[in-house]
């Protein structure tokens, strides 16, 4: 197919149609020359003519024409970087700290005045993710707000991806070219502009550059803090601090392990030390006693003696983390002491290092969690724990290896609303109770306004999905909110949850509109609910308050049905906790015995989905089962966990959470009611988890603790999930590759033989929760290697199990596998924007060259940034295949009437001499000379018509007419008949002869060209005729 | 003869088919669309749309409330910008942003001369119900906008603070002022607000709280006058040469009548009617008047414009239906009337669209 070509204004998306243009013309001709014959020289020469247009227009019409118009404006799209390395002041060419952002500014203010009429701007900053500021617009205007997220990374890859993805707009908004102009330090610390580079020179965008120049000459940075990456507890250790001097500098060092300064300094009080810093690398040892064991991070700080000495505070500080081994140490989480006191005594009695804490005590980052060996819950419930606790918990086990029990009560499972969070998928049975089970039901009505809260949409879907994800599948839903096209309605009317697609979908579908009053909703959750088959019933509002609320009856119906309501009142106008706003969302919740929640600031907003987890729990109760005193049945009793303990039977319970069994690798040993898993136990990535739907002995197994298997009960199961430690020396150690982090693995067994074909299977765990795998490959006797991600700052938890063959001659277990767990701790305590202590203009030159653009000038005046040059203008086709075969058909109808009307030149001058005012005088005497001469012809042709004559049959004044017509004879007639093909005209003359004159010529052309027709044919037959008789 | 006359007719036929060819091939492009569509429950007949969404000037981030001085439409969006637009080409002539609106943003403001800063006479002052602060505050507009410089308006007076008490304000929603019949002098000034304080309070031309009326309820007793979020007000002259004051009582979906003094003169629509046939509301929030004492009802809830006979209560016209498209009204706020067109704000698309009532 060959490619879209145009004439003008005209193009062809599919030419290769043209092609018939030539060939339908020849055939034309060529067809015109036999059917036309009959016409006028005049009249077939326009009959040929309006044929040949008709063909070109419908085949132009076929090869789908477009009329293209090209743009004639620039659109510049510019992208600053925002990044840490550039917002902070940087050393101006005079010295002087100057704002980047700020000269930016001035700089495309100024440059502004060189833009064209119709030429605009579009902005984008570019840090740790790109944003778009301001959609095309005139070169002076500017956005009043700018949202640049985190600043403590460049991505200069996802900013030139998002760049060409802002459709290029003129002033008039229609399309322009695109010229993309970066303003960086080039310093990227993520992606690779180069790649996306390639995108914009594969689209003709060229990137023209500004590179922000800057050099530190007084710097100090402390690049790393060295310990060992795992130790015993109370062993000595050097912290080896190393410290990056630009220049030589004073400054005084302090150390912090796990927060708590070390003293330095030789004084008594005198925690840190004074350190002379030469020009270059600097090593300072320190060394330090383990306190504790688990985690342990190490901090060291160095602040200069005279500001002067460092440019940027934020790389003087570095962190490490070292693993001091323990054995047995087991985190106790209860609502309190006593609710765990008999299982706290089995445990130490064990030998196992247990602590309890209460649920606001419980670690707060991934470091402080892998500090244990295993965490048991024991009847908490999941909004005392954050989002991230729970993501945190959950890779504890999954990539770090760490074990989890999780301990029944009327706060635990499905019931304490874990169902639906991340712990859920780390448990071996499920928290939402098999379908076949008869159980009461609860209904759950969400109200949703939250459009005016900041990422309104955002929090109201992860609300909603939270309460949701937290019901059974028997329990009924429903979602109601005001919408613009729907007003007040059910998103989800009140239904079974079941497998939750439908409510799922639903909430994606919420589209949050400004509601004004809570009136009609109100009302149609009372309604709902009434008609609902639920033993508890619940709505929950989540508004800014200001919707109204005048409908008197509403709550007194609603607390005569036994319907609670809870109020989230999120953002309010009124922040000062008081106001119409409080007052409606509190008097909500206060007259139908409901809770009230007020979320004033944006940073409280993660604790949201927390709240409507806990009030969805409302609805939940049901899943507790208690009844009459029963024992278990033990299902598997060969299980590593349960050996030994079936041989003495189980006591009796009187309760327990419902839940179901999970399919797969998870193992049952003890079943309740209608076979209900009551202590399960599996495999969760490298960790493992066992749950037991009893309570502690507090209130469903009180008679446990004088069971006589209680202790090993507990120290199994909880030994089972403890996160191993193996008999040989794995010594890791890690390298920093930039972004990435290689990690060696040296293996000995115990006798300090190395270790080959050992098997690993490691997880890094990063900042914010991302899970990663890392592989670890032989790359020598005993020596393993793998590399992972590690660009952000913060710390990197690395976990690898390992399983060791058995080998007699090395010892390690006598031919029998030595499986384990080593870990290590990469950490990354400062953002690599302040690494830079200088610009990196060649890549930004780079970039230019690879994608046509150019190396700005400084001077916004001669920068040209809406330079024309090297663009691709693009062009606006728009389809006129319509309007072509509209005039094709015109066309085509006038090619009819060319050949069924007479066009006589003469007479058409004649009217235009006349339209044109050249005198009626004229166009007379014309006339009649015609007339005359078509009445000489006729005369002339009167004997040759004689039969003709009498046969007239028209009157006197249908004669007039009929000189310019032709009547049929009856014998023609009849020969019509038998011979279709026969014109059904005779014309009334006979064949002229040569040489007539002109005024036989021009009646001719007056008797129409059908008598010619006849003629030839005639003419035909005689040859005929000549033909057969020689 | 024969063969000549049929390829003669092939030939025509060709050509037939071959328009007709063109015509299915060229049926797979988009075809062109068709820009308005009919009048009433339908597609609005636009004759312009202005804006888009965008923060820069001549766009809108949500507009919530629009009024005009005579030659601009005065329009302020959730973003807290005031600006000033050409009702013609939608050209951004004024703008500014008002200087706090942390707390939120104004839902509602009437362009009326009045007395500046210095006590002259001015003709467009900009009298804005600044919900959120609790207050009425009247501006003097800055000069026409400057591309890349920010002007800010002059202040030229305030009042109210947050309370139930007279002259206070909970939530409000609009500024209505009376002029005196000299059209020099202000006679009072009507404020509405909502929020459990759902009322009008009436203030004299130095803004002195004179009287309120009204109580937060869905009631419809004539003695006992309860709003339920009175959303926009508007000064009626009647064809007997009277006035009186329009109250959109947005969620009682109902229109009010009130004489300058409060009492009530009639409600066209009620809670309990509420809906979308004409004749009924469903959550009216704006209101503009036309030159011959009709009004038109913008309805937040309904997507569409209701022009209606106050005096008989019945319903003229009905323009707009939800959507996106040109034609087509999301969560209109309000409206205003200038030079015989209307100009309503759809809010939830980010425009103005201009049409011939």
């Amino acid at each position: 197919m060959l490619l879209a070509f145009h004439i003008g204004p005209i193009q062809f998306d599919q030419p290769i149609w043209l092609a018939l243009v030539p060939i339908c013309w020849v055939l034309t001709i060529w067809i015109g020359r036999q059917t036309l014959s009959g016409l006028g020289t005049t009249s077939r020469r326009i009959a040929l003519l309006v044929r040949l247009m008709v063909i070109l227009l419908i085949v132009g019409a076929v090869a789908k024409p477009q009329w293209r118009r090209e743009a004639k404006n620039v659109n510049l799209t510019v992208v600053v970087d925002a990044s840490d390395s550039v917002a902070r002041p940087v050393p101006g060419p005079d010295g002087k700290p100057v704002e980047l952002l700020k000269r930016v500014d001035l700089y495309l203010d100024d440059a502004a005045n060189e833009a064209k009429p119709g030429d605009t701007i579009s902005r984008l900053t570019a840090a740790a993710k790109a944003y778009v500021q301001s959609l095309p617009a005139a070169p002076k205007e500017k956005p009043d707000t700018l949202f640049i997220g985190a600043t403590d990374g460049t991505n200069l890859q996802e900013a030139v991806a998002l760049a060409l993805s802002i459709p290029a707009k003129d002033a008039s908004q229609g399309a322009a070219a695109k010229r993309i102009l970066m303003i960086s330090d080039w310093n990227e610390t993520t992606g690779s502009v180069q790649a996306a580079a390639a995108q914009a020179k594969a689209a003709g965008v060229p990137i023209d550059v500004l590179p922000i120049r800057y050099k530190f000459d007084q710097e100090v940075i402390v690049e790393r803090v060295v310990t060992p990456s795992q130790a015993r507890m109370g062993q000595n250790v050097v912290a080896r601090v190393l410290i990056h001097a630009v220049k030589p500098a004073r400054g005084r060092l302090s150390l912090l392990i796990n927060g708590d300064q070390v003293q330095l300094g030789e004084r008594p009080g005198e925690m840190d030390m004074q350190v002379q810093l030469e020009a270059g690398d600097n090593v300072v040892p320190i060394p330090v006693t383990l306190p504790n064991p688990g985690a342990t991070q190490f901090k060291a700080v160095f602040t200069p003696e005279t500001p002067q000495d460092d440019s940027i505070p934020q790389n003087n500080q570095s962190i490490a983390v070292t693993f001091v081994q323990s054995q047995g140490r087991v985190l106790v989480i209860a609502p309190s002491t006593e609710e765990v006191e008999p299982m706290r005594r089995a445990l130490i009695e064990s030998k196992l290092d247990a602590v309890v804490k209460l649920p606001s005590e419980a670690p707060n980052s991934l470091v402080d969690w892998t500090t244990y060996d295993a965490v048991v819950l024991a009847n908490v419930s999941s909004d005392q724990f954050t989002q991230q606790q729970q993501e945190d918990l959950k890779n504890y086990v999954h990539d770090l290896g760490g074990g989890l029990v999780m301990v029944g009560g009327p706060n635990s499972f499905g019931a304490g609303g874990w169902i639906g969070s991340p712990v859920a998928d780390a448990l071996p049975v499920k928290l939402d109770p098999p379908q076949q089970r008869k159980m009461p039901r609860g209904a759950l009505v969400l109200l949703m306004h939250s459009c005016e809260v900041p990422r309104g949409n955002y929090w109201g879907q992860q609300v909603a999905l939270a309460a949701v994800n937290n019901l059974s599948r028997l329990d009924l839903a429903g979602i109601l909110e005001y919408s613009f096209a729907k007003g007040d309605w059910w998103v989800h009317p009140i239904s079974e949850v079941g497998n939750k697609s439908a409510v799922t979908r639903a909430i994606n579908s919420l589209t949050f509109g400004d509601m004004p009053s809570f009136d009609n909703l109100l009302n149609m959750a009372y309604t709902g609910l009434s008609k609902a088959d639920a033993g508890a019933r619940h709505i929950i509002i989540i508004s800014d308050g200001d919707p109204q609320l005048l409908d008197q009856t509403i709550l007194p119906k609603c607390r005569a049905a036994r319907i609670t309501i809870s109020t989230v009142l999120v953002y309010p106008h009124n922040r000062a906790k008081s106001g119409p706003d409080w007052d409606t969302m509190r008097r909500i919740a206060r007259e139908t015995r409901g809770n009230f929640y007020g979320i004033v600031d944006e940073g409280e907003f993660a604790t949201l989905p927390s709240i409507f987890i806990k009030e969805a729990q409302i609805v939940k109760r049901s899943l507790i089962w208690e009844g009459d005193a029963f024992t278990p049945t033990i299902v598997s009793a060969v299980s590593e966990p349960m050996r030994g303990l079936a041989n003495a039977g189980f006591p009796k319970l009187s309760g327990y959470v419902v839940t179901a069994e999970r399919e797969g690798l998870s193992v049952v040993s003890l079943r309740g009611k209608e076979s209900d898993p009551l202590l399960a136990h599996w495999q969760f990535g490298l960790g493992k988890s066992v749950a037991f739907t009893s309570d502690a002995s507090v209130r469903w197994t009180v008679g446990w603790p004088s069971w006589g298997k209680y202790r090993a009960f507990w120290e199994q199961h909880v030994r089972w999930a403890m996160r191993p430690s193996g008999n040989t020396d794995m010594r890791v150690t890690t390298e920093d590759l930039g972004d990435r982090t290689r990690v060696v693995v040296e293996a000995l067994d115990p006798q300090g033989e190395r270790l080959n074909f050992v098997r690993f299977a490691g997880r890094v765990s990063g900042p914010g929760g991302a899970s990663q795998p890392v592989e670890l490959r032989q790359v020598g006797p005993g020596r393993y290697e793998g590399v992972f991600d590690s660009a952000r700052s913060g710390a990197y938890l690395m976990t690898v199990q390992y399983t060791a063959p058995g080998s007699s001659e090395a010892g390690a277990g006598s031919g029998q596998e030595a499986r384990g767990t080593v870990q290590a701790a990469v950490t990354r305590p400062y953002a690599d924007e302040f690494r830079s202590l200088q610009d990196n203009a060649p890549l930004g030159k780079l970039i230019a060259d690879l994608t046509g653009g150019r190396v700005v000038s400084d001077d916004p005046l001669k920068a040209d940034l809406w330079e024309r040059a090297g663009l691709v203008m693009p062009v606006d086709a728009r389809p006129i295949w319509i309007i072509v075969a509209c005039i094709a058909l015109g066309t085509f109808l006038l090619d009819v009437a060319v050949r069924r009307i007479r066009i006589e030149p003469a007479l058409i001058a004649a009217a235009v001499r006349r339209g044109l005012g050249q005198g009626v005088q004229q166009a007379g005497q014309q006339l009649g000379s015609l007339k005359e001469a078509r009445e000489r012809a006729q005369q002339s042709m009167a004997p040759r018509s004689d039969g003709a004559a009498g046969r007239r049959k028209t009157s006197g004044t249908d004669a007039a007419t009929a000189k310019a017509k032709f009547e049929a004879t009856e014998d023609e007639l009849k020969g019509a008949k038998t011979n279709q093909a026969v014109p059904t005209f005779e014309p009334e003359v006979k064949k002229p002869k040569p040489g007539m004159g002109q005024a036989q010529d021009a009646a001719e052309q007056a008797e129409g060209g059908l008598s010619r027709l006849k003629k030839a044919r005639e003419r035909a037959q005689e040859k005929f005729d000549e033909e057969e008789q020689k | 003869m024969r063969r000549r006359s049929t390829i003669t007719f092939f030939g025509r036929l060709g050509a037939c088919g071959l328009v007709a060819l063109s015509l299915g091939l060229g049926g797979c492009d988009d075809a062109p669309g068709v820009g308005m569509g009919s009048e009433g429950a339908g597609k609005i007949r636009y004759t312009a749309i202005h804006g888009g969404l965008g923060d820069t000037p001549g766009r809108f981030a949500y507009p919530r409330a629009i009024d005009h001085d005579g030659d601009g439409l005065w329009i302020i969006d959730k973003s807290a910008r005031v600006q000033r637009i050409d009702p013609k080409t939608g050209a951004c002539m004024t703008i500014f942003r008002m200087p706090e609106y942390e707390l939120g943003k104004p839902t509602g403001f009437c362009v009326a001369p009045g007395p500046d800063e210095k006590g002259v006479w001015t003709e467009n002052l900009l009298y804005i119900a600044d919900t959120h602060y609790h207050r009425v505050i009247v501006y003097r507009p800055p000069p026409a906008h400057v591309p890349g410089q920010r002007q800010q308006p002059t202040l030229v007076a305030q009042w109210g603070s947050h309370g139930a008490g007279p002259g206070q304000f909970y939530y409000l929603t609009d500024v209505a002022v009376a002029l005196g019949s000299d059209k020099k002098s202000i006679e009072r000034i009507y404020v509405s607000e909502y929020g459990g304080n759902d009322r009008v309070s009436v203030f004299s031309a130095k803004h002195e709280f004179l009287f309120s009326f009204g109580s937060p309820g869905l009631g419809e007793d004539p003695k006992a006058i309860e709003f339920n979020r009175p959303q926009s007000l508007a000064i009626r002259s009647r064809r007997d040469g009277g006035r009186e004051l329009v109250v959109v009582d947005a969620c009682n979906h109902r229109i009010g009548r009130f004489t300058l003094d409060g009492e009530l003169i009639g409600w066209m629509g009620s809670f309990r009617t509420q809906g979308r046939q004409p004749g009924q509301f469903y959550f009216p929030y704006g209101v503009a008047l036309m030159p011959d004492g009709t009004a038109l009802i913008s309805e937040f809830g309904g997507n569409r414009l209701q022009h209606v006979d106050l005096d008989a209560g019945v319903t003229l016209g009905v323009y707009g239906e939800d959507g996106r498209e040109p034609g087509q009204l999301a969560a209109p706020w309000g409206v205003t009337v200038l030079n015989g067109l209307a100009y309503v704000l759809d809010s939830a698309n980010n425009r103005v669209v201009g049409f011939e009532p």
